[in-house]
């Protein structure tokens, strides 16, 4: 997909967050991952480390050679989409307590790589 | 995972979708409800007793996260658990017919998820039908198996 594209994608699902209310942890994570990867997809892209057809999907499905690829350029971006990543198992496939408190911290990294990503040229 | 937090998922996941408006917000609505539903189909195979409701946490196939003696979760080789997408590890074996249905209803869902979510296909009414149907028969056999394994 274009860089563009993604970035739709990512501000779209950010403005639908204002739906989810406090019991919502699950889609809370799952959105953070969900936009995320649409911007850590628009950053590759912008950086031209990637082409339009390369997506990343998941970090932790990546080879690791592709990851070390890509993070020389957003490694900190990468780094908190996997910290996103490691909160889905635990909130989102478990039932570990605290998962309201794990969601903002999603929504937190998602700022950041937000930030992040539009500042990619 | 226990069944009792896939029902309790399935609750306010689905409450949640109910909220969203679904062309607008159809990421998060689509999500939600594929989310939804992967808690019912390993509802069902707990309730059905094809996969056992340990406390266990599914991510790639054979892999889950346990909760360890220090109190510390750890990513663990495993048999057969929940899955994380329907197919995703496939449920071997003979299985009933109504959950045989639940998978491909869960399949039908599953269609939309790259092209519409990862893709830039734009959602249609069209779309929204056809994953409102895959909702509402996977939610119909869901419901049947938790009630059953219940009154049991």
């Amino acid at each position: 997909m274009k860089a563009q594209g993604h970035r739709s994608k990512a501000e779209r699902i950010e403005r639908s967050l204002v739906a989810l209310g406090e019991s919502d942890w699950e889609m809370k994570i799952e959105a953070a991952m969900l936009a995320g990867t649409h911007w850590a997809n628009y950053a590759l892209h912008r950086r031209g480390v990637t082409a339009d057809a390369e997506d990343v999907v998941h970090t932790s499905m990546l080879v690791v050679n592709m990851l070390r690829k890509y993070s020389i350029v957003e490694g900190d971006l990468l780094r908190d989409l996997a910290e996103i990543e490691e909160l889905r198992p635990l909130h989102v496939r478990g039932d570990v307590p605290g998962g309201a408190h794990a969601a903002g911290r999603a929504l937190q990294l998602l700022q950041a790589i937000g930030e992040r990503a539009r500042a990619a040229r | 995972m226990r069944l009792d937090s896939h029902i309790d998922k399935v609750q306010r996941l689905t409450a949640l979708r109910a909220r969203l408006e679904p062309l607008r917000d159809f990421e998060l609505w689509y999500w939600a409800s594929l989310t939804a539903g992967t808690n019912m189909l390993n509802a069902t195979l707990h309730a059905t007793g094809l996969t056992p409701d340990d406390p266990v946490f599914s991510t790639i196939p054979g892999v889950h996260v346990v909760r360890q003696a220090d109190g510390s979760y750890a990513r663990e080789l495993r048999g057969p658990g929940d899955v994380s997408h329907v197919g995703w590890p496939p449920i071997e074996g003979e299985a009933l017919p109504q959950v045989r249905r639940l998978e491909a209803a869960l399949h039908a869902l599953e269609e939309h998820r790259d092209p519409c979510i990862r893709g830039d296909r734009a959602p249609t009414p069209a779309i929204v039908d056809e994953c409102s149907r895959a909702f509402d028969e996977a939610r119909a056999i869901y419901e049947q198996a938790v009630t059953a394994v219940r009154s049991a």
